[in-house]
């Protein structure tokens, strides 16, 4: 009996094995060996341009974490990240409820009309941002004198300028969380709603206890991928800051410290031990995220 | 007729894999440059008169690709030995790759090219005394003026001197009822790609004041230490910050540079003369004027930065590329190139200001004590540039600092030790 019990789950795990075999082994070659290669990496003195290496311990890690333009990169990127996260899914679950419900006609137009920011090319969409908030020739300053207010200078401060590449990351994401959120809201059975019509709840009620528990896993999936995703932003940012025609800085994120250590400078160590700490970063973000639902189911 | 369609699909993909033969026969050279406006000068000059010089070439593909992928490209491909048959790339980014050992050494027909041209270009191009890449694009900085303003502000002369210079651009400074800046007196460098931000700084504020971003070791030949941590760094960064808030002739919110100075949103502009076609472009009604730059509180000094040409190592066509570099620097190329561009023409004999737009023309007037700067050949330099640039817009933004000398030095020192800490890094400081 033990036997053939035995025999069983060998010939199942063979099975799975001989499956996930392939997308293993592309797994491993395309993350796993360079995640390594670049944790290893950050322990050695290594120019990007120039043969050889030298173990030097931390000292990387050292010499980023004195480095104001680190820190300066990490919280330019914990704003981003948050702040855009939890607003396009916010939007993204309003959408999705507000085009599910509506008995208008051409609610199909408009859910297309409300995707197409995913699809468009990151970089001319975030130059028209540009121009739209542009300080002498930008519509959104037009608007605020003639509403009359005061103008302000969006592109060439910090501060201003991080929350305009959070509206560009939101109105980039917001359609592909409504799509998400939309198939979520398909799969959730009409007689909860029902019933709790019957039951006299209002639409808030509805919202509340019958909506958003059945989306939990679309929102533990779009809060996990946006994090992942915002906190590698990078194009946003850049192509809204660089160029001989602004002012101010470049607004750096964590993937601009990368990249500058990395091609700018050519130093990889530096590059790769900024990498290791943004991968510790998702990686604890993740698993905490995934400890908080599984505590909460 | 699904199964046919089927099979037509498969078929075409499996063909798909293979390459086709093309008709065109024989070598295709291959060029990389990151500047658009060299494009037409290859295409439609240098590369038919190759041709016709080698007809074993069908063609020449000039990949063209924006600065930032650029600079990525290089470090990428150069180390990995994938590489075109020449590359066109500015001199102050070369250098690591020259000194890594990634391209050719010039021949000694190259050389007798450079040898021709400007004294100044063999030094940038020199490492441990052989010479890599010839310069086919270079540029100079001078200052471009609209005539009309200066008219309108009562000034008849283009101004000669920094102080001149400050005068006219307060003049010419409008401000809207709510004290907001309509038109620049002068367009500032304010920020943007930070290697940029420091060119400026180093052309205008630093070398008008009589010091430069390095100076070399006086003990040990071939170091180098911060050369601005002294009374010229200081009145450099004074001047700025004086420009900005004591006669307030420009601030971070308006328009900048030659786009600013094509809409008639700035008086002066500091720029190169190839920016001039945008003018002419987008502002055809801008009555303008070029002229060099004006003279600093300690000299008149302006930087001559060139593309040059390298025939990378591992190239799959050395001695065509090798020809190629030698048409595309020769004096006829040269001429056109000047024209098409407003560039600069590198040859030591030659007429500067011949071919140009007459409104330009001045601008390659080269006064006897013009002193002209290039840039080293150091590893650290791009670093350097690009580590200044971002910390200068910072430092810009204190209002706090005007007529505060101590605060002032302050800065100047937090810069001097970055540019201290990036040659220890790389192993070329000394005291």
């Amino acid at each position: 009996m033990g036997v053939s019990w035995n025999s069983k789950k060998v010939r199942k795990y063979s099975f799975v094995i001989a499956v996930l075999l392939p997308i293993m082994l592309l797994f491993t070659v395309i993350r796993i060996i360079p995640i390594t290669d670049t944790i290893i990496t950050s322990l050695y003195r290594r120019n990007m341009i120039r043969p050889g290496k030298e173990y030097i311990g931390f000292e990387n890690y050292s010499y980023i974490f004195k480095d104001p333009g680190f820190f300066n990169a990490m919280s330019n990127t914990a704003i981003i990240a948050s702040v855009s996260m939890l607003a396009s899914i916010a939007i993204g679950l309003f959408l999705a409820v507000e085009v599910n419900d509506s008995k208008l006609k051409g609610m199909k137009f408009w859910q297309a009309i409300l995707f197409v920011p995913v699809i468009v090319s990151v970089v001319p969409s975030t130059l028209m941002w540009k121009m739209l908030f542009d300080y002498n020739i930008g519509i959104v300053n037009y608007v605020i004198k003639a509403l009359g207010g005061t103008t302000v200078d969006w592109i060439n401060n910090e501060r201003n300028v991080t929350w305009v590449v959070i509206i560009v990351c939101v109105w980039k994401e917001m359609g592909y969380n409504m799509m998400i959120y939309y198939v979520g809201l398909k799969a959730i059975p009409h007689e909860l709603y029902e019933s709790a019509a019957i039951d006299g709840a209002s639409r808030y009620q509805r919202l509340r206890y019958i909506t958003l528990p059945m989306l939990k896993p679309s929102t533990l999936f779009l809060f996990v991928t946006g994090l992942i995703k915002f906190v590698k932003v990078f194009t946003q940012s850049t192509v809204m800051t660089s160029g001989s025609q602004s002012s101010g800085n470049i607004l750096k994120t964590i993937v601009y410290y990368i990249y500058q250590q990395g091609f700018s400078f050519h130093s990889m160590g530096r590059a790769s031990a900024a990498a290791t700490v943004l991968l510790i970063i998702v990686l604890l973000l993740t698993l905490l995220q995934f400890r908080i639902t599984r505590e909460r189911e | 007729m699904k199964r046919n369609l089927t099979l037509l699909l498969v078929v075409l993909l499996v063909i798909s894999c293979f390459p086709i033969a093309t008709a065109k026969e024989g070598i295709v050279l291959t060029i990389w440059n990151s500047s658009q406006s060299m494009l037409t000068w290859y295409d439609e000059v240098v590369t038919p008169e190759f041709i016709k010089q080698h007809p074993e070439v069908s063609g020449v593909e000039v990949l063209y690709m924006p600065i930032q992928d650029y600079i990525k490209k290089l470090a990428v491909a150069l180390p990995s030995g994938d590489v075109p048959d020449i590359m066109e790339i500015e001199d102050s980014w070369a250098v690591p790759y020259v000194t890594g050992g990634y391209f050719e050494p010039n021949t000694d027909e190259l050389n007798a090219i450079l040898d021709e041209m400007r004294p100044e270009f063999k030094n940038c191009l020199s490492y441990e005394g052989v010479s890599y890449g010839v310069p086919v694009a270079p540029f100079h900085e001078i200052m471009y003026y609209n005539l009309d303003y200066l008219a309108e502000a009562g000034i008849e002369e283009i101004p000669e001197t920094m102080d001149d210079l400050i005068d006219a651009a307060v003049k010419m400074t409008v401000r809207d009822e709510d004290g907001k800046i309509e038109r620049s007196g002068f367009s500032m460098r304010l920020g943007g790609n930070p290697s940029g931000t420091t060119q400026k700084f180093w052309v205008l504020a630093l070398l008008g004041n009589g010091v430069d971003i390095y100076e070399e070791s006086a003990t040990q030949p071939g170091k180098f230490h911060c050369g601005f941590d002294n009374e010229g760094g200081y009145n450099a960064l004074k001047l700025y910050i004086d420009l900005l808030y004591k006669y307030k002739v420009d601030d971070f919110s308006s328009m900048k540079d030659t786009a600013a100075f094509a809409a008639g949103k700035t008086a002066i502009n500091m720029r190169e003369p190839s920016s001039s076609y945008s003018i002419i472009e987008n502002g055809p009604d801008i009555n303008w004027v070029a002229a060099p730059m004006p003279m600093g509180a300690v000299q008149r000094a302006t930087f001559l930065i060139t593309l040059n040409l390298y025939v990378p190592v591992g190239g799959k066509n050395v001695e065509l590329a090798r020809e190629y570099v030698k048409l595309a620097a020769s004096r006829d190329m040269q001429e056109t190139q000047v024209i098409r561009r407003g560039g600069y023409n590198p040859y030591l004999d030659a007429d500067l200001k011949e071919g140009h737009d007459p409104r330009l023309a001045p601008g390659f007037e080269m006064p006897e004590d013009l002193k002209v700067y290039t840039v080293p050949v150091q590893n650290s330099y791009d670093t350097i540039c690009v580590r200044l640039g971002e910390m200068l817009p910072n430092i810009l933004q204190k209002s706090e600092l005007l007529d505060n000398p101590e605060g002032i030095k302050e800065e100047v020192k937090k810069m001097a030790d970055v540019v201290n800490e990036v040659y220890k890094d790389f192993g070329e400081y000394g005291e």
